[in-house]
Parts: structure tokens; C-alpha cells; sequence
């Protein structure tokens, strides 16, 4: 799962992404308006955490013209300010939730969490697809009950499969969801990474379609 | 005194019964003299034919022959006439005096000029006297003879008198007329201050923004200047809400940092402090929000209103939207068009707070529900939770007031609608049970 953090204070941005980055998401980080604006339209996220008092181009800003662009990613608003009229005008042009300053980090990998799974349609933070059953809060995979230690990046590729459970997800796209901007996308590493994946988890849970990716589904893998 | 009409008033009735005093006694002295001047004509005619009747007797002395043309003559004491006095101090009198002979004043000179006295006539009447002394022609032997005609004194007077009679109903109108148009003139004189009286209560009852400039140009500059102050004051709203703004910010974010920090701590096995630093950051933070919330407030009595049914749904959205609360089933009841005296801000501001606090607690369901009793809108905001026993409410918005620190936030809700509430002139208040739910109720004025 890939998150934008839109945080011109450094040391927030940084506490934000390094819990994101613990509780399984990568997360690239955008300091004004401007490269919010930039990075929103031009990569793909799962979720935008998006401060309203940022340089250059107001957050609010940079939210409409995300909607007016048709950038439908979930958007989780900070505000320092906290008044109700800015959080009504902060869902009316188009967040999904809004967190107040000061905010517990657990509050916001709560939410953050909540919205990702809202954005698929999922409503509760387990997901289950066969004998895989993934507790987003713990960050825990099980087979058949069974806990599977994975890497953080393994954690992120089966997590984003499951989110998008019975659709074919493209390697790029999967490439795109994995790896922070900037960050090395190869997709003969996506295979390792699968291939890993299969080793610990059962050769038959994620299925390979040639030419259009990867997919898993509820069907028993035997 | 202190009333502009009264002083006014006072001054028109002292100013006006002066002058219809001065009018009266200058027109029955002009009368008067008017009076007296036809007496006197009227008395000179007499004289004049008195001593053209002068004729030598046939026993050679003089005599007056046929008294000059008045009934009055004839008739005794009717307070009109004659009497001569010959050289040889014979007597001759009107018939008017009866028996009493005039006791005329001695004349020393002796010329065409009349003079005029004042004596005492018959029955004590005090006469108008009018007498000449003639030296009589050649043929009627060159004598000085003394004539005199006199009048009732209390006649002219009481034609005087019945004059002022006459006079004073007139006056007396004149005055009442005079008052009422001063009444008039002080009340449409005094009207435009009434109007911006009356313009500055609407100011503050919220049905206008400002005086404006229709009127008078004697009144239009106060008007102005109190625009001016208006404005000025609006001005420093504005920028002291930004201010509280900017504050928020340049709190709220180090606040973030701290929070960050101790979270880091947490993490190092640092509990102890952590928890301390966790204590007083959390108490910042309501100190923070209570008093933003507070320098927030823009409802101060000017020209304000809130229709409670669109700031419902506008927190509702938000509410439902917001991820703790989707479960819950938020639906409104209000009135379409009823409209609160307060600020749309510090109305969503107030409902927010309720309405967060009631998603918090409830169940399943949260109503925000408005009726309009007389001139108070009573909004309130029912969910199904275990609800708050009247003892408590009052304790938690005590609690809420003095920033205990509470672990869910219930109190400083409550009572930042108490003080949103307060500051529009309206009160919060617990509700009484509905359905199995329970309320919080804001009352406001109506617009």
C-alpha cells in the first residue's frame, strides 16, 4: 500500500511515514503544495494524508483540483485549526476524513487503515481470501490459523492482492503500490518477491495470468 | 433633565407664555389707547358744541343753549357729562350729574388747548375729564368761561377689560397651537436620532449591518462615525480570529511534534515520563482548543443568523463521513426554514461538539432534532448510548470548564457549547429522554 504524506513540517512528515512504514504501507513524502499537486496527479496511491496549511498551494487547493482531475484516491485531511467550518469545507471539496493536530499516531494508521479498506469495500480489517487471513491492525498473516512471518515488502504485496482480491492486478501496477517514488521497480524482483511469497504462504494462493498479472481469490488453493 | 424633548419642550412653553403675556398687555394697552384716543375726539366734539351753544340770556348774563346731542346728558349719573363754569362763576351742569357739581381743577391757562384730568365724579366714580377754558367772543362780552366734559373712567376700563376677555380664548388658542407645533417640530426634529436608535438595535439584534447615509446631513455624520467604529471593529474581528488562526497553527504543530516525541519515548521504554509528557500535552491541547474555540467566536450581537437545518447537515456530513462514526445511523429533524440568532460558524462550531460527543457515546443512532417554541429554537441532539444522569451533566460541564482531564474529550464538548451557547444569549441544557435516547439541548433565540 502506497500513501502520499503532504507534511511541510519535516519532523511530523517524518514520525507519520516512519508509523506508515511500520504498520505496511510505503510512503513518499511532499513538502508543499505544488509537489503535492504534482505527485498526486502523476503516481498512484492508496491513500493521500494531506495537511491544509502547506506552502506554495494551499491543501485544500491541491484536494479540488485532485477531484476536478478525477484523482478519486482516499484523502485523509490534517488541520491544526480544527474548526468546523474548515472540516466542512474540507470533505465538501472532496476528503474522505479529517484528523486534528495534535493527533495520536495509532489514531491515524487507524484511519488510514479504514480508508484504504473503505476504498475497496472492505469493512472489516481482516481480510480473508480462502485459508489467508491478514489482520491489517496487526500487520499479521495466517494460514489456515498459522502465523507467517513476512518482510515488510512481502507484507505489502499480499496485503494490496488481498485489498483488490478477484481482480487481475497488473505487475506495473503492482510495482507502483509497492515501492516509494524514487525507489528501484524491477519486475524481475516483483517475481522474486512472488516467488518468495508462494514458498511460505502455497504454491496455489496467488495466481499468475500471463500477460495481465496477478490475482487471488477465494477459490481453495488446493 | 436629561430628555432633549423635555428640555426642548420646557424651553418652547417658557418661551411662548412670555410671549403671548407680552402680546396681551401690548394689544390691551394698544387698545386702550385707541379707546382713548376716540374718547378724546369724542369729548372734544362735545366741548366744541358746548361752547358754540353759549349765548347771552335776556337777562344779559350767559348761558349754554341746548346741550350737545346725547342721551347720555339726559340720563342722571350715566357716567357721560358736561358742566361750565361762567366769570361770574355761575354754574351750569348736564342733567347726567344730578345734583352734584363737578369740582373741576383750577385752569390757569387760558388757550385753544384742552387738558385732561382724572377726578372723582358722582357715587365715587372716578371721571374722565376733559376741560378748556374759552374766552368767549366780543359780542358775548369777552368773558373767560371754564368748559369741561368728563367721563366714566370705569367705562373705558371695563371696555378694556372686555377687550383682554375677548382677547385671552384667542391667545390662549394661539398658544395651544403654537405648543403643538412645537410638539410636532421637537418630535420631527428628534426622529433621526430615534432612527439610528432604532438602526443601531437592529445593528445589534442582527436585522442590519450599518446605519448607512439616509439622513439628515446634520445627523449623517454621526452616522457616519458610528459606520466608521463598525467597521473598525469588524476589522479587528477579522484579524484577531486570523490571529487565533495563526496560533492554532503555531501551537498545534510543535503540540504534533511533542506528541511524536513522546511516542518515540513510548517505544524506548520510556512509560514513565512518556506518560507524564502525554498528561501535559493532552492538557495543552484543551487549554489550545477551549480558547481558539472561544477567540473563534464571531456571534457578538451584530447582524448574525443560522439556519439550524443547513448546519445540521453540514456536521452530519462530516460526522458520517468521518471513519469512528460510518456505523452509525445520523438522521435530522429539523424545521426547514428555522433560523437561530447566532453565527452559522459558532453554530456548526456548537453542534460539532455535541454531535461528535453523542457519535462517541451512541449505539447505533444519533437524531439531531429542532422545534421552535415562542422565540427560542431548542436543537437537540439525542443517540442511544447509556446517556448521562442530570447529577453528571452538570459535573462533566464543570469538569469541561476547569479542563480536567476526562479521557474521551465529553466535557470540554460540552461545555464548548456551553460557552457558544452563553456567548449568543442561550443555554445548554440536558434533555429529557426520547424514545430511549438521550439529549443535549442547545436553546437559541430566534432570528
Amino acid at each position: 500500500m502506497r500513501v502520499l504524506v503532504v507534511e511541510d513540517d519535516h519532523r511530523i512528515a517524518a514520525d507519520i511515514t516512519q508509523a506508515l512504514e511500520v504498520a505496511g504501507f510505503v510512503s513518499d513524502i511532499a513538502r508543499d503544495g505544488e509537489e503535492a499537486w504534482f505527485l498526486g496527479d502523476t503516481e498512484s496511491y492508496d491513500l493521500v494524508v494531506l495537511d491544509l496549511g502547506l506552502p506554495k498551494i494551499d491543501g485544500l487547493a491541491v484536494l479540488k483540483k485532485w477531484r476536478t482531475a478525477g484523482r478519486q484516491f482516499p484523502v485523509l485531511i490534517l488541520t491544526a485549526r480544527g474548526a468546523w467550518p474548515e472540516r466542512v469545507e474540507g470533505i465538501d471539496a472532496g476528503a474522505d476524513d479529517y484528523l486534528v493536530k495534535p493527533f495520536q499516531m495509532e489514531e491515524l494508521l487507524a484511519r488510514a487503515r479504514a480508508l484504504v479498506r473503505r476504498s475497496v469495500g472492505l469493512a472489516s480489517p481482516f481480510i480473508e481470501a480462502g485459508d489467508l487471513r491478514i489482520d491489517t491492525r496487526l500487520i499479521r498473516v495466517y494460514m489456515r490459523g498459522t502465523h507467517v512471518p513476512l518482510t515488510p515488502l512481502e507484507y505489502r504485496l499480499i496485503a494490496f492482492l488481498a485489498h483488490h482480491k478477484g481482480r487481475v492486478v497488473p505487475a506495473g501496477e503492482l510495482l507502483d503500490h509497492l515501492h516509494g517514488e524514487g525507489q528501484e521497480r524491477e519486475a524481475n524482483a516483483l517475481e522474486a518477491v512472488i516467488a518468495r511469497l508462494r514458498k511460505k504462504l502455497g504454491p496455489g494462493l496467488i495466481e499468475t495470468r500471463r500477460g495481465h498479472g496477478y490475482t487471488i481469490t477465494d477459490r481453495d488453493p488446493q | 433633565m436629561t430628555s432633549l424633548r423635555t428640555r426642548l419642550l420646557f424651553g418652547a412653553v417658557i418661551f411662548i407664555s412670555t410671549a403671548l403675556l407680552i402680546a396681551a398687555f401690548v394689544l390691551t394697552a394698544l387698545f386702550e389707547r385707541h379707546v382713548t384716543d376716540w374718547i378724546d375726539r369724542e369729548l372734544e366734539g362735545h366741548l366744541d358744541r358746548l361752547i358754540a351753544n353759549v349765548e347771552r340770556a335776556s337777562d344779559g348774563t350767559l348761558t349754554v343753549k341746548g346741550a350737545p346731542d346725547d342721551s347720555r346728558f339726559e340720563t342722571p349719573l350715566s357716567g357721560l357729562y358736561w358742566q361750565v363754569m361762567f366769570a361770574d362763576g355761575k354754574i351750569e351742569r348736564s342733567r347726567s350729574l344730578w345734583d352734584v357739581v363737578l369740582d373741576l381743577p383750577p385752569e390757569a391757562s387760558r388757550n385753544a388747548q384742552s387738558h385732561h384730568h382724572a377726578i372723582s365724579g358722582p357715587h365715587g366714580q372716578t371721571l374722565y375729564l376733559i376741560q378748556k377754558k374759552v374766552e368767549m367772543p366780543q359780542r358775548l362780552g369777552r368773558s373767560e368761561v371754564l368748559f369741561a366734559v368728563a367721563l366714566d373712567k370705569a367705562q373705558v376700563n371695563s371696555a378694556v377689560w372686555r377687550f383682554a376677555g375677548a382677547l385671552a380664548p384667542f391667545l390662549i388658542a394661539l398658544g395651544v397651537l403654537l405648543l403643538a407645533a412645537t410638539w410636532l417640530q421637537v418630535g420631527l426634529g428628534l426622529k433621526p436620532l430615534s432612527s439610528i436608535r432604532l438602526r443601531v438595535e437592529q445593528i445589534r439584534s442582527g436585522f442590519a449591518k450599518r446605519l448607512g447615509s439616509d439622513f439628515p446631513s446634520e445627523v449623517r455624520p454621526l452616522a457616519q462615525e458610528i459606520d466608521t467604529l463598525l467597521d473598525g471593529r469588524e476589522r479587528q474581528l477579522v484579524l484577531a480570529k486570523a490571529r487565533a488562526g495563526d496560533l492554532a497553527h503555531g501551537l498545534k504543530t510543535p503540540l504534533q511534534v511533542i506528541v511524536g516525541g513522546i511516542g518515540k519515548l513510548k517505544a524506548a521504554g520510556e512509560t514513565a515520563i512518556a506518560t507524564d509528557l502525554e498528561y501535559a500535552t493532552h492538557l495543552m491541547q484543551r487549554h489550545v482548543d477551549r480558547q481558539l474555540i472561544r477567540a473563534r467566536m464571531v456571534t457578538d450581537g451584530s447582524a448574525v443568523q443560522a439556519n439550524v437545518g443547513d448546519v445540521a447537515a453540514r456536521v452530519v456530513r462530516v460526522l458520517e463521513k468521518a471513519t469512528r462514526q460510518r456505523e452509525l445511523s445520523w438522521s435530522i429533524d429539523v424545521p426547514s426554514n428555522l433560523c437561530a440568532r447566532i453565527h452559522p460558524d459558532d453554530l456548526s462550531e456548537a453542534l460539532g461538539a455535541l454531535a461528535e460527543n453523542a457519535g462517541r457515546h451512541a449505539t447505533s443512532a444519533v437524531v439531531i432534532s429542532a422545534t421552535r417554541k415562542g422565540q427560542v429554537a431548542f436543537v437537540t441532539i439525542y443517540d442511544d448510548g447509556p446517556g448521562i444522569p442530570e447529577k453528571r451533566f452538570e459535573e462533566m460541564l464543570q469538569r469541561g470548564r476547569r479542563l480536567d482531564n476526562s479521557p474521551d474529550g465529553t466535557g470540554l464538548g460540552l461545555s464548548i457549547a456551553a460557552d457558544i451557547a452563553e456567548a449568543c444569549g442561550g443555554v445548554l441544557a440536558r434533555n429529557s429522554e426520547r424514545m430511549g435516547m438521550f439529549g443535549v439541548t442547545l436553546q437559541l433565540a430566534i432570528k
